[in-house]
C-alpha cells in the first residue's frame, strides 16, 4: 500500500494556513513574542510562539487547542477535496493539553475548595478526547476517532497510527491525522521549572543555546491510499513512505545521551520506506535548542546517515514557530511534505555559532533551493523517551511496503481493582468493595525504581509487570506499551497549578511536572519494564481501555511492534469522582466509580502460551448495527458497563440471544474497566467456558466490539 | 555551621526526592549527592533547588554555578547559611 498525502493544514504563530506558514518559514521570520494569553508574572521566561486572533467556537466542548485543530484539519480536508459527509474518513488527534488553558483555573479552585466541586459544563473541553469529539461534530462525521498522546512526538504517532488504519481497514477512504496543543499556565510553568526555556529567542544547534521557546498550534494531513487518490484524479503533495515509533526506556525527562533509540527509529523509518540514507536529502530535526536534545540528535543523525551526513541538509523549525509539543510532529511532517513538493528547505533561524557537538551536520543556514528533494526525514522525541521518525518522499521514489498479516493473541491478562491484583477472571465475580486499589497490590514494585511514580504510574507499572511476568519470551525491544486514560492526572495538575497561584511560578515543582504529561504513566511503565517498542497513551472517556487495545491491535497489524502491553488506568480522584465522571455520565453504569487499572499482553504471530486469539475488532456509532459475524455454538458478551447497556448493543444483531456478562460486580465502575473486560474475555476462552467472547465497549456516541476465540 | 541545618537538608532531600526507606542520618555530610553517591540526577537537582528556595528562601544559581553548591550536604548547608542572613525565608 502506498500512502499519499493529499491535503495539509497548519495553524502556527506564523499564520493560519499551510502556505502562509511555509512562506514565512522560508523567509526566516520568527513567530515569537511575549506570551499574554495569561498572567506570566514571576515566570522565568515569558517569550513564546502564541497564536493571536483565532476565535474559539461557542460551546463547552471547545478549547483553543481544538479550535486550532479544526482550522488545520478543515484546511487539509478542503485541499484534498475529501468530504467526511460523503466518504469514510478517520480522524486521529495527537494532543497533550486539550482544554488545560480553559480549565486549569477552575480545577485548581475546585480542588482547593475556592469553588464548588461538581460537573461544571465547561470541563467538557478538558479530556483529550474533546478535540476529536469537537471536530466530529463540526467538520465530521468521521468514520472512526482516536486520541493519542506520546508527549512531544504525539503528532508523529498520530500519523503512524493513521497509516496503520489505512493498512488494516480497507473500508476507510482517507484518514485526517495530526496534532494540536495550546499554551497554558501549566506547561509554561512546568518547562520553566525544568529550566528548559530560553528567555531569549531560541538557537537550535548553536553553541550558546539555552533551551526552547514554547509554541502552540496544530498540523493535520490527509492520508489516503494512492489507489484511492488516483481514482479521484488527485495528485499527492508527498508520500508518507515510512514511520517508526519506539521508547528509550531510560528517563522520564532526559534523553539518553547517545541517542540510541532516536537512531533506531530513524533507521527503521528509512528501512520501512524501502530506502537508504543515500535517498535522504533533508532532515527536519526535532531540534528543540535544549543543550541535551541537540547534541544527542546530532550524534544519532551522524550514526544513521554515516558518510551521507556531510551531504544531507538539516534544519529545525522550532526557532520560528516554537516547540508546539503534541502538534510538533505533525506540523513538522507537514513542513517536510511541503519541502518535498517545493524543493525549498527552510533554515535554522537563530543558529549563528554552530556547537562543536553539532558541527558534523550540514546545517541549512539560509534557505536552500534544490532541483529535486527525494526523501525527507522528520524527527520527534518526547518526554518518557517516546521517539518517532517519519520519512516523506517524492511519490515516484517510494517502494511498496510489505504488509504483514499476522494473527494477534492475548497472552496474559492482569487487573488491579479494590479487590487487589488479579488475573482479570476473578474480577467478573463476587461483590465489589468500594474505593481504592490496596497498597499491597503495588508493593511488589522496587522502591528506588518507582520513586518518581504518581499513583497512575504505580498502577500502570504494576499491571505491566504482572502481564510481562505471566508471559515468557517476549522481546522487550519489540514490545510496545499503551494505556488509556480518560482524564489524565487531573488532581495532580490542579495541585500543580494551585501551587503556582499560591507560591508563584518559581516554586512550581520540577519533579511533579513530567507526571502531568498524559503519556507519563506509560513512559514510567515502559522504563520500569524496559519495554522499547512504541509507547503511547489513548483517551476515550468510558472506552479508554478498549481504545488502547484497538490502538495496539492496529499498530501490531501494521508491523510497528511484535507485542504490546495494552490496558487502561483510572485512579481514585476527587475531581474525576465528583466532577468529570458525573459530567460524562451516559447512564451505562449503576455502580459508583472505583479505582481500576488493567492490561493484557498482545502478541502478533506467536501463539505461545496464548489465552485467546483476536478474531476481529469493530468501531461503530451508537445506533449502527453490530457487524460482528454470527456467534458459534458457545459464546458470551463481556463488557465493563451494565448488562442492560451491553444487551442494548447486541439487541438487533445475531448476538441478541448470547448471554451477557458485566465486569461491574467484580471490578466496579471505571472508565478504564474495558481493559478488565478484555482480560476477563480472554480468561473465559482460555478456561474453555466458551468458544467465543465478544468484548463490547460503550461510550457516548460510539461502540467498540472485539471478538476473541480459541487460539488453536 | 549548625548540625541542625545539615540534618534539615538531609530530611529535605529524602522527602522531596522520594528516597523512601532512606534514613536521612545515613547521608554523609561530605558524600557526593549526584551521579555516584546518592545516585541523584539533574531532575533531582532542579527539585532540590526549588525546595531549598521554598524552605530557606535561598536561591541556587542555575547551570554550572550550582555544581559546587550541590557537591555535598556540607556544601549546600554552607551556601544556605551564608545566604540566609541576606534573604529572609518566606
Amino acid at each position: 500500500m502506498r500512502t499519499w498525502i493529499t491535503g495539509i493544514g497548519l495553524a502556527t504563530s506564523l499564520g493560519v494556513g499551510a502556505a502562509e506558514t511555509f512562506r514565512k518559514l522560508l523567509s526566516g521570520e520568527r513567530g515569537l513574542g511575549e506570551i499574554d494569553l495569561f498572567d506570566t508574572k514571576g515566570q522565568r521566561a515569558t517569550l513564546g510562539a502564541q497564536i493571536r486572533g483565532v476565535p474559539v467556537p461557542e460551546g463547552d466542548v471547545w478549547s483553543r487547542a481544538s479550535a486550532f485543530a479544526k482550522l488545520a484539519a478543515a484546511e487539509a480536508l478542503a485541499q484534498a477535496g475529501v468530504d467526511p459527509r460523503r466518504a469514510r474518513v478517520g480522524l486521529v488527534v495527537g494532543g497533550t493539553t486539550a482544554g488545560m488553558f480553559e480549565n486549569e483555573v477552575d480545577v485548581a479552585a475546585m480542588q482547593s475548595g475556592a469553588s464548588p466541586l461538581g460537573p461544571k459544563g465547561s470541563l467538557r473541553s478538558h479530556p483529550l478526547s474533546s478535540t476529536p469529539d469537537a471536530l466530529d461534530a463540526s467538520i465530521g462525521p468521521f468514520a472512526r476517532l482516536r486520541s493519542v498522546a506520546s508527549a512531544c512526538s504525539s503528532g508523529a504517532a498520530a500519523l503512524v497510527l493513521a497509516r496503520a488504519w489505512l493498512l488494516e481497514d480497507e473500508t476507510l477512504d482517507a484518514v485526517v491525522a495530526g496534532g494540536t496543543d495550546g499554551l497554558c499556565r501549566l506547561t509554561l510553568s512546568g518547562f520553566n521549572a525544568l529550566a528548559a526555556i530560553d528567555p531569549e529567542p531560541c538557537r537550535p544547534f548553536d553553541r550558546t543555546r539555552r533551551g526552547l521557546n514554547l509554541g502552540e498550534g496544530a498540523g493535520f494531513l490527509v492520508l489516503e491510499r494512492a489507489t484511492n487518490a488516483r481514482r479521484r484524479n488527485r495528485s499527492p503533495i508527498a508520500e508518507l513512505a515510512g514511520g517508526a515509533l519506539a521508547a528509550e526506556a531510560h528517563h522520564i525527562t532526559n534523553p539518553e545521551s547517545e541517542g540510541t533509540t532516536p537512531a533506531r527509529v530513524m533507521r527503521e523509518a528509512i528501512e520501512r520506506a524501502g530506502l537508504t540514507p543515500a535517498d535522504i536529502d533533508y532532515v527536519n530535526a526535532h531540534g528543540t535548542a535544549t543543550p541535551l536534545n541537540d547534541a544527542m540528535e546530532a550524534k544519532a543523525l551522524a550514526r544513521v546517515l554515516g558518510a551521507e551526513v556531510s551531504r544531507v541538509w538539516v534544519s529545525s523549525s522550532k526557532a520560528q514557530i516554537g516547540h508546539t509539543l503534541a502538534a510538533a510532529g505533525a506540523i513538522e511532517a507537514a513542513i517536510s511534505a511541503l519541502v518535498v513538493a517545493e524543493g525549498t528547505l527552510p533554515p535554522t533561524v537563530g543558529l549563528a555559532d554552530v556547537d562543536p557537538a553539532c558541527e558534523m551536520l550540514r546545517h541549512v543556514r539560509e534557505t536552500v533551493r534544490l532541483p529535486k528533494v527525494r526523501a525527507v526525514l522528520s524527527n520527534s522525541f518526547g518526554f518518557g523517551g517516546m521517539d518517532a521518525a517519519l520519512v516523506l518522499t517524492s511519490p515516484e521514489l517510494a517502494r511498496d511496503p510489505v504488509a504483514s498479516r499476522r494473527e494477534v493473541f492475548v497472552s496474559a491478562a492482569s487487573a488491579l481493582t479494590p479487590r487487589g491484583l488479579g488475573d482479570a477472571s476473578a474480577h467478573t465475580m463476587g461483590a465489589a468493595s468500594a474505593g481504592e486499589v490496596p497498597d499491597a497490590a503495588t508493593s511488589l514494585l522496587e522502591t528506588a525504581k518507582a520513586r518518581r511514580f504518581d499513583r497512575s504510574a504505580r498502577l500502570c507499572a504494576a499491571t505491566a509487570k504482572a502481564v510481562m511476568d505471566e508471559a515468557a519470551g517476549v522481546d522487550r525491544a519489540r514490545c510496545g506499551v499503551v494505556f488509556g486514560s480518560a482524564f489524565s492526572a487531573v488532581d495532580e495538575s490542579a495541585a500543580f497549578v494551585q501551587r503556582i497561584f499560591e507560591k508563584g511560578p518559581r516554586l512550581a515543582s520540577p519533579a511533579d511536572f513530567p507526571n502531568l504529561v498524559p503519556s507519563s504513566p506509560v513512559g514510567h511503565a515502559s522504563i520500569y519494564e524496559a519495554l522499547r517498542g512504541p509507547a503511547l497513551a489513548t483517551a476515550d472517556l468510558r472506552a479508554s481501555g478498549e481504545s488502547a487495545v484497538l490502538t495496539a491491535l492496529e499498530l501490531l497489524a501494521a508491523g510497528e511492534a511484535d507485542a504490546f502491553v495494552a490496558g487502561a488506568v483510572g485512579v481514585r480522584s476527587r475531581l474525576i469522582d465528583n466532577a468529570f465522571y458525573p459530567l460524562f455520565d451516559d447512564h451505562t453504569t449503576a455502580a459508583p466509580r472505583t479505582e481500576c487499572c488493567a492490561a493484557v499482553l498482545l502478541r502478533a504471530g506467536s501463539a505461545t502460551g496464548a489465552l485467546a486469539r483476536v478474531a476481529g475488532a469493530w468501531t461503530f456509532r451508537e445506533g449502527e448495527p453490530l457487524a460482528v459475524p454470527p456467534p458459534g455454538a458457545s459464546a458470551v458478551v463481556i463488557g465493563a458497563v451494565s448488562a442492560r447497556a451491553l444487551a442494548a448493543v447486541t439487541a438487533s444483531s445475531a448476538w441478541r440471544d448470547v448471554p451477557v456478562r458485566t465486569t461491574e460486580p467484580g471490578a466496579g465502575s471505571n472508565e478504564a474497566a474495558g481493559a478488565v473486560a478484555i482480560g476477563a474475555a480472554a480468561r473465559a476462552v482460555a478456561a474453555r467456558e466458551v468458544e467465543q467472547a465478544l468484548v463490547v465497549g460503550v461510550r457516548s456516541g460510539w461502540r467498540v466490539a472485539i471478538l476473541l476465540t480459541r487460539p488453536g | 555551621m549548625s548540625v541542625n541545618l545539615r540534618r534539615e537538608i538531609k530530611e529535605l532531600i529524602v522527602s522531596e526526592l522520594n528516597l523512601e526507606g532512606r534514613d536521612p542520618e545515613t547521608i554523609q555530610d561530605d558524600a557526593p549527592l549526584f551521579g555516584e553517591g546518592l545516585g541523584l540526577d539533574s531532575l533531582d537537582a532542579l527539585q532540590l533547588a526549588m525546595s531549598v528556595e521554598e524552605r530557606f528562601g535561598v536561591r541556587i544559581p542555575e547551570g554550572d554555578a550550582a555544581r559546587p553548591i550541590f557537591k555535598s550536604v556540607a556544601a549546600l548547608a554552607a551556601h544556605v547559611a551564608a545566604n540566609q542572613t541576606a534573604q529572609e525565608p518566606k
